[in-house]
This record gives structure tokens, C-alpha cells and sequence, in this order.
């Protein structure tokens, strides 16, 4: 009894914060912290579903995916955006690995209907009370708001506004939205009956002046994958190969599914930007893709308010104190290369340190389970993997030659001005399937990351000898996103009805074998 | 070995958690620089293990190397920001460095989120606590804690007796 007066006896203060009751703990730290955790990360150049082929560069567009696995029949209340965290999308544009342009997006939440058990509710017109309501609501009142369709709809309980800073040279400068009105988050989806989603994912894109379009918004997950076998030590499904993990002629091309999404029917909380190339690149202009200047490296993080071991004497110094939660350039380079031991502190540094995390790479445990997994039917190069360095500097075929190297960094490398592929002749391979404009020369929504890091890391297909049968065909058997993404910005697909959500599971159709 | 190799290594006298024991137990023993040699040799292979680096940041402050010490703590801190340990080592170094207001803040809050019943933990922060308190002149604050950690270590003792009783029961 004393003791649990003693703060308040004392005097003592009370700050509130939350804190573990254990003291070891071992998961990474997004295991943690959901809404800090990236998924995914995409830089690309601009296309329209008008593209030309060879078409001038004149945008770039980055997407930062967060809080992943969201089942849209749990929400909405619990996906919003976390106004305690700091996103950032950086930009490298003179090859030292070393940011030059910082987009800081921050959230804010109202909430407008704190006595409802939903954030969000709204039906047709609204609906009213019978004739039979019990008192004291009389009959003829608007019980249910009209179904949201825009940002003021009253049924909208939740409403999250952001602010997009651009740090360049040291000056900060917030794009602002027309009129100097709020910049709105899409909710996620919660069914047909409560809002419009599609009104409103147009309603929360926004072009703002100097060019720069943004969004922010519960999504589709853009990403596909078989993670189940992913994680199930590397069980890769059997095809029509034969052979595990080990696609036909007809699957690699097809344009469907072999086996099971995981992640479909999920969605998950994503930040778009695209901005003008001339805003990007060191020397102010779109430079042709033969100039070195015209390769930028691009990262997203997630950082929260750190508490410090010393206080600042003056507490005002201490504003905008961060630790960082997690970065991600590179697909699946922390998820599946480094150890667990050490993936908290990949995700804490900079990529400019990553030369300490090199022996990941270039010994990846990743190749050498599927080469004893199936009993050396697929054979891997010798350690070390010297072929992989390409993908963490900056060299050609993605930059141009004579660009500065600069240090292993895990960092997305985009050559600003290779020309978009127009969307309907878009290689899920990327450049290893002859698309100048695909991952691992920036990364699109429809870049097969899985398969093509099947083939590159494992498979290494960039050592000569490598490049052919069974090396070439690796792949997880999910090919397609499982919804259409847009051909315009922000790309991404609508967030799935949280009422008609559907999750693509093995042995039903588009869901690929159960063995 | 290979990299597979050294992850699939056995689990025996070698392993990662029995070194990282081993390294508890020199501390736990007063021997802090042996505790610092074995883990500081092991954290290469988990950076990202809050109970050795726990270790790590304790042994540099306890062997009065505190830029170190600091410089793992904030580790600790940033790792983990809720952890316990690392909230204590840092309200620690606060009061090497004269920030004592500041310690009182992090001890307090690790206090208030330690269980009623880990009677003994509790009566070594109201110590730390009450030992900044002398440094503060508030010595009737300071006297009130230590009659507080005399009934905890009362309860604690009841604990123990207790806990051998149901044991032979």
C-alpha cells in the first residue's frame, strides 16, 4: 500500500509511458511495433495507361508501404497511420549513399464520433429510427450518417490528415494542398454499405502545385508472394516441372497464379509520392540515362522520438531527437539475407555502414538451403558472391558508366532516365527478363521480386554458366498481384471490402497445390 | 564453417546462450571485466541481443568507462525503449553525469512498471532512489524510502520461506 503511494507521496512525476514488463526480449523490433514495420518500397519512373514506349521521363514516383498484414474485416479502427511516427522516403543523388533529400511525412488523427463503437458508419442516405424506437430517441431520427463518400461525410469518425516536408540543402519546404486545405488518409475499406471507397481514394489523391502528387491510405498490399513456404524452410510447392520451385516455360510466362498469395484479400497502410525528376536528380534537369547523374538511390524508413541517456539543458534542443525503427531499400535484403540476431541493427543503421553486413550477402544461407533442400538439383555459385555487388553499388547495367560505386549500401538504385515500359508490356522479371525499366533498376508495383531474387541470389543467374535449367525457372508460382493495380498515380489497387474480403489459400482455385 | 554452418552449430557448452550465461555469471560473480570479454566476443553474432548488451552497458559503468557506457545504453534505449534494464542504467549514468531530477524520472517510471511482487527489485530502485535524495537534501523523502525497503525485504523474506515450504509440501 505504501509503496504504491510512494510516487505520489513523494512526489515524484508521473510520466506515462508504456513499458514491457519483461526485460529480454529477443524478436526484431517491428515484431513489435506493427506500425512502424515496412513492407515494401517502390521507386519507379511515372507511366500513364497511355505510355509510349521510349517516352521522356519527366517523374519519378515513390511508394512506402507500412503496418502489413491488415485483414480488412478487422478494421477499420485499428489501421491508422501512426501520427507518433516520422515516414521518410530518402533520395541519393550523388552515389555516396548519404541522403541529400528527405520527404518527411506526419500524420494527424481527429476523431469526430467519440461516443460510436466504429470509426466509421454510413448507410445510403442515412437511416432513421422506426416507428418503434424506444425513447428517448424519437422516431424519424437520423440514427446512421448517409454512406461516406468524401473527407467531411459525417460518418467518417476517424479522420486522418497528413503534411508532406521536403528536406533539400538543409531547407525544409511543406507542399501544400490547393487552398491550404488538409491533405486527407484513406480509410480502409470498410464495406459497400458504410462508404464509398473508390470516391474516396480519388478524393485523397492530390496534386499539389510544382507538380508533386501525393496519397496516403489503407491499400490492397501491392506485394505478392507464397510466404507460407517462404517461411516453411524454403518448402517451395511442386508445379508442372516436377521439380520444387521450379517453374514450366508456359507457368513462367503466364499471367496467373500457380499457388497462393498469401497476402491476398489483405491490405496494408501506404504513403505515395511523385515528384518531378528535376526535383530529384544532383543537377536540377532529367539527364539521359548514359549520365551518371541521372542514377539516384532511394530508402524508406520509419523513425519514432527517442528518450536519451542525457537531457538537453534546454529541452527545446532536444525537438526532433529520432531513433530509427526500420529502412528498407532493397526487397527482401533484411527479410531474407540477414540473420536474425542481427536484423535490428541492419534496420537501425544506414546504408552507408552496410559494408558490416556484407557477409550476409555474400555468403546467403538463403542459397545454400535450397541446394540442400533438394538435394543439389539446383546447383548455386561458390561463395563469395561477388555477383551480387552489383546490386548494392552503384554500377551498370542500372547506372551508367563511369557513375561513382560508392559504398555497399542496401538502397533501391533507379535509373531516373531509362524510359517507363508502358504498363501493358510491363516484365514481371524486370531487367532479367529484358525490361530496361524493372527491379532491380528501381522497383514496380509489378516487379516479381521473389522470383526474380529466386533467381538472382539463389539461382545466380548473373554468374556465367548459372544462366540456364533449372537456375532460370525458380520461382514461387505466384506471378500476379491478386488485384489490377491503376495505371495512373498512386498505382495501388483499392483496399478490399473488410465485408468481401477474400484470401486465396492452397487448394482452391488460384491457389495452387497443397504439396 | 560457413555461415549455415555456424547457424545450425549444436545447441552444446558453446552455444550462443550458454557463452551468453557464462557472461552473466562473471558479472554476478564481480568479475565485470570477464563478464565484458565474453560478451563483447559474442555480440558480433546478435547485435540485436537485449540481454547482452544489457551486460555490456552495465560492466562499462560499473568499471567507470561512462562515455562507453553511455554509448551502449542509448543502444539499449533505442533497441528497446521500454526496457527496463536499459531505463535503469540510463537514470544510473544520469546521476554520474548530475542529472539526478532526470535519474528520479527514469527510476521512478521503472518502479511503477516493475511488479508488487518482485519485492526485492523494487527495494533496490527505492534505494537508488533514496541514495539521489541524500544527494538532494531531501533527506525525510530518502528516510521514508528506506523504511519502505525494510518491509519489502520483510516480504521478501516471508516470500522465500514460503516458496521452500510449498516446495516440500
Amino acid at each position: 500500500m505504501l509503496a504504491a503511494g510512494l510516487a505520489v507521496i513523494l512526489g515524484l512525476p508521473a510520466v506515462e509511458v508504456p513499458l514491457l514488463a519483461a526485460n529480454h526480449r529477443k524478436a526484431p523490433i517491428t515484431a513489435l511495433d506493427h506500425k512502424a514495420d515496412i513492407t515494401d518500397f517502390f521507386a519507379f519512373v511515372s507511366y500513364n495507361g497511355s505510355q509510349a514506349a521510349n517516352q521522356r521521363p519527366t517523374k519519378a514516383t515513390f511508394i512506402l508501404c507500412v503496418d502489413p498484414l491488415l485483414e480488412p474485416a478487422n478494421g477499420p479502427n485499428y489501421f491508422p497511420f501512426d501520427p507518433g511516427i516520422l515516414y521518410e522516403i530518402r533520395v541519393d543523388n550523388n552515389h555516396d549513399a548519404v541522403e541529400d533529400i528527405r520527404f518527411q511525412i506526419q500524420f494527424e488523427t481527429e476523431q469526430r464520433l467519440p461516443s460510436l463503437f466504429t470509426v466509421v458508419a454510413g448507410a445510403g442516405e442515412g437511416i432513421r429510427t422506426p416507428a418503434n424506437s424506444p425513447a428517448p430517441i424519437p422516431p424519424g431520427t437520423l440514427l446512421v450518417p448517409p454512406q461516406i463518400k468524401d473527407f467531411d461525410s459525417p460518418g467518417l469518425g476517424q479522420r486522418q490528415s497528413y503534411r508532406v516536408t521536403m528536406i533539400k540543402n538543409g531547407n525544409a519546404t511543406t507542399f501544400t494542398n490547393i487552398g491550404g486545405k488538409p491533405l486527407y488518409a484513406v480509410p480502409a475499406n470498410a464495406g459497400p454499405r458504410t462508404m464509398d471507397y473508390p470516391s474516396l481514394f480519388k478524393a485523397g489523391t492530390y496534386s499539389l502545385p510544382n507538380g508533386v502528387n501525393v496519397f496516403a491510405g489503407t491499400v490492397d498490399d501491392p506485394f505478392w508472394i507464397d510466404l507460407g513456404v517462404a517461411f516453411d524452410t524454403l518448402n517451395l510447392r511442386t508445379l508442372g516441372s516436377g521439380i520444387p520451385a521450379v517453374l514450366t516455360d508456359d507457368e513462367d510466362k503466364a499471367g496467373q497464379n500457380f499457388a497462393s498469395d498469401t497476402v491476398s484479400g489483405y491490405a496494408v497502410n501506404a504513403i505515395a509520392i511523385e515528384v518531378p525528376i528535376e526535383m530529384l536528380t544532383s543537377t536540377g534537369r532529367v539527364e539521359a540515362a548514359n549520365v551518371p547523374a541521372a542514377t539516384i538511390g532511394a530508402w524508406g524508413t520509419t523513425s519514432r522520438p527517442r528518450l536519451t541517456v542525457r537531457r538537453s539543458p534546454n529541452p527545446l534542443t532536444t525537438a526532433g531527437d529520432l531513433r530509427q525503427v526500420q529502412r528498407m531499400g532493397q526487397p527482401l535484403f533484411n527479410e531474407l539475407l540477414v540473420g536474425t540476431g542481427s536484423k535490428d541493427k541492419f534496420s537501425m543503421s544506414e546504408p552507408k555502414d552496410d559494408a558490416q553486413f556484407a557477409s550476409f550477402a555474400l555468403d546467403p544461407v538463403l542459397a545454400r538451403i535450397v541446394n540442400a533442400a533438394y538435394n543439389g538439383v539446383v546447383a548455386i555459385p561458390n561463395a563469395p558472391r561477388v555477383d551480387l555487388v552489383p546490386l548494392v553499388t552503384y554500377a551498370p547495367p542500372i547506372a551508367a558508366m563511369g557513375t561513382p560505386a560508392g559504398p555497399i549500401a542496401d538502397i533501391l538504385r533507379l535509373n531516373t532516365g531509362v524510359p517507363a515500359t508502358p504498363p501493358a508490356q510491363i516484365n514481371r522479371l524486370g531487367l532479367i527478363g529484358g525490361d530496361p525499366a524493372g527491379y532491380p533498376n528501381g522497383r514496380r508495383l509489378q516487379d516479381d521480386v521473389t522470383d526474380i531474387a529466386l533467381r538472382v541470389v539463389v539461382g545466380g543467374v548473373l554468374v556465367q554458366g548459372f544462366n540456364r535449367f533449372p537456375n532460370n525457372k525458380l520461382g514461387d508460382g505466384v506471378n500476379v498481384n491478386d488485384f489490377a493495380y491503376r495505371t495512373e498515380f498512386p498505382y495501388l489497387a483499392d483496399c478490399p471490402s473488410g465485408r468481401d474480403r477474400r484470401h486465396v489459400d492452397p487448394g482452391e482455385t488460384g491457389g495452387g497445390p497443397i504439396k | 564453417m560457413t555461415l549455415l554452418g555456424a547457424t545450425l552449430r549444436a545447441q552444446g557448452g558453446d552455444s550462443f546462450e550458454a557463452i551468453k550465461a557464462s557472461a552473466r555469471r562473471q558479472l554476478e560473480a564481480g568479475k565485470p571485466l570477464e563478464a565484458l570479454k565474453i560478451a563483447t566476443g559474442i555480440s558480433k553474432r546478435a547485435p540485436d541481443d537485449y540481454e547482452l548488451q544489457y551486460t555490456v552497458a552495465k560492466v562499462y559503468r560499473l568499471s567507470g568507462q561512462l562515455e562507453a557506457a553511455e554509448k551502449a545504453t542509448q543502444w539499449l534505449l533505442d533497441l528497446r525503449p521500454e526496457n527496463l534494464g536499459g531505463l535503469q542504467e540510463a537514470a544510473l549514468l544520469r546521476e554520474q553525469f548530475g542529472d539526478l531530477t532526470g535519474a528520479v524520472d527514469l527510476l521512478n517510471m521503472v518502479f511503477r512498471a516493475t511488479p508488487a511482487s518482485k519485492y526485492k527489485g523494487r527495494a533496490e530502485l527505492l534505494l537508488d532512489i533514496a541514495r539521489i535524495f541524500d544527494k538532494q537534501k531531501m533527506t525525510k523523502e530518502a528516510a521514508q524510502l528506506r523504511q519502505e525497503v525494510e518491509r519489502l525485504k520483510g516480504l521478501e523474506i516471508a516470500n522465500e520461506k514460503a516458496t521452500a515450504a510449498a516446495a516440500h509440501r
